[in-house]
């Protein structure tokens, strides 16, 4: 299967325009976060900054805020991929061998969960904790984004399950191997890159997560990041720019260098499920 | 063993749930966010605060932090929420009983949560010298129902800022906090103002109900009359008076058009590059001027514009006791602590907002000198009134659904004059008002 | 592992039965996920549900009570919900198809064995690691009509002679927000599909060009076929999430002008937090859940009889 040269050179030119559409606000971000309060305020705005300036850095990192904002929303999204993966795959295992009417309650909560607005959540879910005693914690706050991310989750995990033969799993209990060891030598390593991935997507969705951070966080020392970025915003519009912009360069960038490092995963991962998902 | 697992998991699932349901009615009076009751124990207060400038969060902490020295007993704890959100963040807490004890929210949106019997009647419990502090008609502003349900802390008013040097090209000059500009005399400068790449005027309104009602109580622009909760509307002359003159100036191309679908601040950089001779905005809007313009821009705040008066709608930032609060006496004397005109006025520099209070607007004239207008300004906060539609129910409504869509439309050119008048009047039926 | 012997239910089908043989040791397997999500997920659920049909108010020891339809009666006739409908659904299979085609062609590429996958792939994800807070107000200032960098670059190629004021407009505003829409949503789509194609199998392929088939028609009988169930899967959810969301557009244009982008779900939002109507917003949640249900079952329906 060759490629024309021809057509080598039009998938380049495709993929360049991908990643301007794609990258552009990105880049957008990172000029706006290095201009001088002058110039973010202009009438002739320039892709790069005139004069490079560090000020808006300044004024970000000077907000201790920000350091404890970026911890508690790395434990929060770490806990949250962890938690959701740990009991979404017994969970998933279930569902994909399990009988059908569990799997058809469950494909039926999955779905009206995504389909229910999702503002209208809110308040049962925050009377719920109230009663629990979890108002602002970050226990809480990862109890909810675990069953917030926990129907994709299963859904995809689910059906990387369905995609390992049962004939592997049969072989095994055969040979003798009780379930348990079934499950951990033979299931799990197979499930390795699917849980990578669903993981992966339980860490961006608490990551970025707002709302219910908004109404669950009261105490400044246990905000997320994103409950840190929109103080930046203040009413009729008025926007602290620079330093919004800064911090939020600070916080994306962790997120792009994990994406960074494990898309080959990512990308095998999903392969799998997703088909049968 | 398996079967006990799941026993047990069933009986924890029916308990949760019986929990939850039980107390879902979000009215119930079981515990809320306030330390304990005990009698000479300490009091933990929570108060929650929107204050978005750099220094008036410093100047809120301070208050905060001095007062917490002052009073070991009574501890309070500063929580920080973006401006947007208030808002949403309190119809959860009220509705979950977990409101904090002490609340920063403005004047517009505690008349829903009044109505609701959120907040704590404040009559009996501020100081007298508090109460005189404050002119009759903010005061009326924060009352609903023959109840004080917030003190007024800062207001805005919108102001024309201008550019001087493009005034003084032209040849008009900055007129005196006694002689202030009427709309007509808005008018015939922004004429006089544009040529070639400067157009005279703009006014960021992507929200439009607000500014525009709020200018036109300057021609007696009322809207509503009768029953303060659920009022009769009218759409006259006097309301269209605001609306047609800004259309007029549209049309004649001495205003911006692009610059009426922009939000409040958005117009700054047309001002700052001299597109803009004048903007309208909040006056607010100061910092930011002070902070990014251009060096050499030279600016001023103009009194604030005359139509018959130069009234405005008075809609102050508030602090409120929720009524599910465990201590509102100790709340309120924090908020009259706030109230003391060092620390009020910290407050309304930090924003470039109005002290509602004499005694902290005399130190913020002091401290602001006669630069850029300021005089002018402060001392405007005797043309704020109560505005009619302020405690009306349906008002958020019809504001959100009605009022600013139809504006959009008219300023577009989508709807006449006519059309605007009989959009809104209809309207409040439509909305249930 | 112990044989259960216990028959399975009656109403089971033949095919369950099979799986049942499994079943005992099974179930509490699902028990750790179903704590949380009874709690957090399905109770808030059925409450929301329930408020539906309820007059609940937001109010100080305010007590509500059942209504039957009322609020269904009064949702009927607001003129105003049926107009963000009709915007809502326009809003909702635009970015849908936007995004799915443009994904679609994005995961080809990658999928293609050009250089740099290292670098572009991290780079498509792009609008998934930037904090939705930001990603709202950046794009407002990329259409900002004066001072904004989408002017300033088409007045540069000289496409355009004068400003356009992208959000203002009454006919541009919802394609600019659905533009917006399109690129928040290209990576989950982009990564499923990419993830299918690299699922279809090489062999399919090579046997289908040594036919002498060409690149379309490669694409279109063998690639197709294979990704249809990835597609299925990721343009439902996809409609379902973009029906929903409204944080973007919240930020970008608060509905106006003129309504023009006021979609359901700000619709919905207004009427729980603003107006504090918690029983009617709760109806117009469970008008939504079905007429989106009903939408998702033709679309899956169909797409199943075709595949059969």
């Amino acid at each position: 299967m060759r490629t024309r040269p021809l057509t080598r050179v039009g998938q380049y030119v495709a993929l360049a325009c991908y990643v301007v559409f794609l990258g552009f606000p990105l880049l957008w971000l990172f000029s706006t976060a290095f201009k001088s309060q002058q110039e973010l305020i202009t009438l002739h705005p320039t892709l790069f900054p005139r004069h490079w300036s560090l000020d808006s850095f300044r004024t970000a990192l000077d907000n201790t805020e920000v350091w404890s904002s970026l911890k508690n929303s790395l434990v929060v999204a770490v806990a949250t991929a962890i938690i959701t993966t740990l009991i979404a795959l017994p969970a998933a295992y279930a569902l994909a061998r399990g009988r059908s009417i569990v799997r058809t309650v469950s494909i039926g909560w999955i779905l009206v969960s995504q389909v229910f607005p999702f503002v209208l959540i809110v308040i049962p879910v925050f009377i719920v904790l109230r009663n629990l005693g979890l108002l602002n914690t970050l226990v809480g706050l990862v109890l909810i984004y675990v069953v917030w991310a926990l129907p994709f989750t299963l859904w995809m995990l689910q059906g990387y399950v369905t995609a390992i033969p049962r004939e592997l799993e049969e072989a095994a209990a055969t040979d003798g191997a009780s379930r348990f060891a079934t499950l951990r030598k033979i299931v799990f390593p197979l499930l390795m890159p699917g849980i990578v991935a669903t993981s992966m997507f339980a860490f961006i969705s608490a990551w970025n997560e707002f709302f219910f951070a908004l109404v669950i966080i009261t105490d400044p020392a246990k905000q997320t990041a994103p409950l840190l970025l929109a103080r930046y915003v203040g009413s009729e519009g008025s926007v602290n720019l620079g330093p919004l912009a800064a911090t939020a360069l600070i916080t994306t960038l962790p997120s792009l260098l994990i994406f960074g490092i494990i898309q080959r995963k990512l990308v095998a991962g999903l392969m799998s499920g997703s088909v049968k998902g | 063993m398996k079967r006990s697992i799941a026993v047990v998991g069933t009986a924890l699932c029916a308990v949760l749930l019986t929990a939850c349901v039980s107390n879902s009615g979000g009215g119930d009076t079981s515990t809320s966010a306030a330390g304990s009751p005990a009698a000479g124990e300490k009091i933990n207060l929570t108060f929650s605060s929107y204050a978005f400038q750099d220094p008036t969060v410093a100047a809120t902490q301070a208050i905060v932090d001095s007062w917490n020295k002052a009073n070991p007993d009574i501890q309070v704890q500063y929580q920080k929420v973006d401006a947007e959100s208030v808002h949403d963040k309190l119809v959860t807490q009220f509705a979950g009983n977990s409101a904090p004890d002490i609340i920063h929210d403005e004047s517009a949106d505690i008349a829903g949560f009044s109505q609701q019997g959120y907040l704590a009647d404040l009559g009996p419990l501020l100081p007298a010298e508090l109460k005189s502090d404050v002119p009759e008609s903010v005061w009326k502003s924060v009352t609903y129902g023959g109840v004080i349900t917030g003190v007024p802390t800062i207001a805005q008013v919108y102001c024309v800022f201008a550019n001087t040097d493009l005034l003084k090209a032209a040849g008009i000059e900055v007129p005196a906090a006694d002689a202030p500009w009427t709309w007509d005399d808005l008018a015939t400068n922004a004429k006089k103002l544009t040529s070639g790449d400067v157009t005279g005027f703009a006014w960021g309104l992507k929200s439009p109900a607000a500014g525009i009602m709020s200018s036109g109580l300057a021609f007696d622009g009322t809207f509503f009359s009768g029953d303060e909760k659920n009022p009769t509307i009218k759409v006259g002359d006097n309301e269209m008076q605001v609306p047609n003159r800004i259309a007029a100036m549209l049309a004649d191309g001495s205003m911006g058009k692009d610059s009426i679908s922009l939000s409040g601040s958005d117009v700054l950089p047309g001002f700052f590059g001299g597109k803009y001779a004048m903007v309208m905005a909040g006056n607010y809007v100061a910092t930011q001027i002070d902070g990014k313009a251009p060096s050499g821009f030279t600016w001023t705040m103009l009194p604030l514009l005359k139509g018959t008066s130069q009234h405005q709608a008075s809609n102050p930032q508030t602090l409120s006791v929720a009524k599910q609060s465990k201590h509102p006496q100790q709340a309120a004397d924090f908020i009259a602590y706030f109230m003391k005109a060092e620390n009020l006025a910290k407050i309304a520099e930090g924003d470039a907002l109005i002290p509602v209070t004499k005694s902290a607007a005399e130190i913020v004239k002091k401290d602001m000198g006669d630069k850029n207008g300021w005089p002018a300004i402060l001392a405007s906060a005797d043309q704020l009134v109560d505005a009619p539609w302020n405690k009306a129910e349906k008002f958020p409504d019809w504001k959100s659904k009605i009022a600013n869509p139809s504006y959009q439309q008219f300023l577009a050119g989508k709807l006449d004059a006519a059309g605007l008048a009989k959009a809104l009047g209809d309207g409040w039926a439509t909305v249930g008002g | 592992m112990a044989v259960t012997t216990a028959p399975a239910p009656p109403t089971a089908r033949p095919k369950a039965k099979r799986a049942s043989s499994n079943q005992r040791p099974m179930w509490w397997l699902l028990l750790p996920s179903l704590i949380p999500v009874i709690a957090f997920s399905v109770y808030p659920l059925l409450n929301g549900i329930w408020l539906g049909f309820t007059d609940a108010r937001a109010g100080y020891q305010v007590p509500f009570a059942f209504n039957g339809v009322d609020n269904y009666q009064r949702l009927f006739h607001d003129v105003f919900f049926w107009d963000s409908f009709k915007i809502g659904l326009i809003w909702a299979f635009s970015v849908t198809v936007l995004q799915f085609l443009l994904s679609l062609g994005l995961a080809l590429l990658l999928n293609a064995g050009l250089r740099f996958q290292w670098l572009i792939r991290p780079l498509a994800l792009i609008p998934w690691a930037m904090p939705s807070v930001i990603v709202a107000i950046l794009w407002k200032l990329i259409y900002l009509p004066d001072a904004g960098i989408l002017n300033a670059f088409l007045r540069g190629i000289g496409l355009i002679d004068t400003n356009i004021n992208w959000l203002g407009s009454f006919n541009l505003a919802l394609p600019a927000v659905i533009v917006v829409g399109v690129w928040a949503g290209m990576p989950q789509t982009t990564i499923a599909l990419l993830a299918g194609l690299q699922n279809t199998s090489m062999d399919l392929h090579e046997a289908a060009a040594l036919d002498g088939a060409g690149a379309w028609q490669r694409f279109r009988t063998v690639t197709l076929p294979a990704l249809k169930p990835v597609i299925i899967a990721i343009t439902s959810l996809d409609f379902v999430w973009n029906f929903n969301s409204f944080g973007l557009v919240y930020v970008l244009t608060e509905g106006g002008p003129g309504r023009s982008t006021m979609l359901p779900m700000l619709f919905a939002y207004q009427s729980a937090f603003g107006s504090g109507e918690f029983g009617y917003a709760a109806a117009l949640g469970n008008a939504m859940v079905v007429v989106i249900m009903a939408i998702l079952g033709v679309y899956l329906w169909r797409q199943m009889r075709e595949a059969n």
